[in-house]
């Protein structure tokens, strides 16, 4: 991310670095608010900037895995926002003019690739970069099915403390990864009004 | 008002791979911008199933990164899901 003039890039298994420098001293400030690290366990790590008393941003790494929480982020900083999120307002998928929606998800993705010229933010560059297109995955590619690491019954029950909203995507989640520790661990687990999302 | 009274887009899949803006949030605090970019990577270690098996087909493949904003009224299904 870029706060300010500030980049914080958070990686899998915790890595992260500030303004270029890989495992910078935290605590620290980005954007001029101050950054923890917490580190829970090899697999889950945290890092928090607290914007406000109730407001900060949570990003969390459970091994390959980062998720970022805008938690209780009040609305009046989100209204001018835009990007792969789609309009704030209207929950569209709204390109980069702002007045196109783009109803495909890999061509709303294309708009919001970061563009040859923009800043790139992440210290190193990895294949695709703009102008090559976002590489997508072949459909009939088949490694793994669902169920087969971890069946069904077991995953809900890792998953049962979850909010009900959110269960089946813990579910889905472990069944995925094959590993239970992800429910237990609440990397991805909503339990409070809180945008959220987590990447690899 | 927290950030609950609007709602960013209800459901997304993505599945491919490529630096992306997640979001730029012009003035975000203390008159300072916010940019958030994602790298996100194809893991082939899920695949599709048949219907029958799974009513949210379409997830299959999104479950790596996910955007999620909870509790709005109108934002029906609460979850953006992106595929890595």
């Amino acid at each position: 991310m870029k706060f300010g003039e500030d980049v914080f890039v958070v990686s899998s298994f915790g890595g992260y670095s500030l303004n270029g420098v890989s495992n910078a001293e935290l605590p620290n400030t980005v954007g001029g608010f101050t950054v923890v690290h917490t580190k829970v366990s090899e697999k889950v790590h945290i890092f928090e900037i607290q914007l406000a008393e109730d407001e900060k941003i949570v990003l969390k790494t459970f091994k390959d895995m980062v998720a970022v929480n805008l938690d209780q982020v009040h609305a009046h900083r989100l209204h001018a926002s835009k990007g792969m999120l789609g309009n704030y307002n209207t929950s569209q998928m709204l390109a980069r003019n702002g007045t196109v929606v783009i109803d495909n998800p890999n061509d709303f993705a294309a708009d919001w690739q970061v563009k040859e010229g923009e800043e790139m933010l992440f210290q190193s560059t990895r294949a695709p970069q703009h102008p090559s297109q976002c590489e997508l995955p072949e459909a009939s590619t088949t490694k793994r099915r669902l169920g087969e690491t971890i069946a069904l019954s077991t995953a809900e029950q890792a998953c049962a403390d979850w909010d009900v909203h959110f269960r089946a995507s813990c579910v889905h989640d472990v069944m995925a990864t094959g590993d239970l520790d992800l429910a237990a661990a609440g990397a991805f687990k909503i339990t409070n009004i809180r945008l959220s999302l987590l990447w690899c | 008002m927290l950030v609950n009274s609007l709602c960013f887009l209800a459901h997304v899949d993505f599945m491919g791979a490529c630096d992306l803006i997640l979001i730029q949030a012009a003035n975000f605090a203390s008159n300072q911008d916010l940019q958030i970019n994602i790298r996100t990577t194809i893991r082939y270690d899920v695949s599709s199933l048949e219907p029958s098996m799974f009513y949210h087909l379409t997830e299959m493949f999104s479950f790596v990164v996910s955007l999620t904003l909870s509790f709005a009224p109108h934002c029906s299904t609460p979850t953006l899901r992106m595929l890595l």
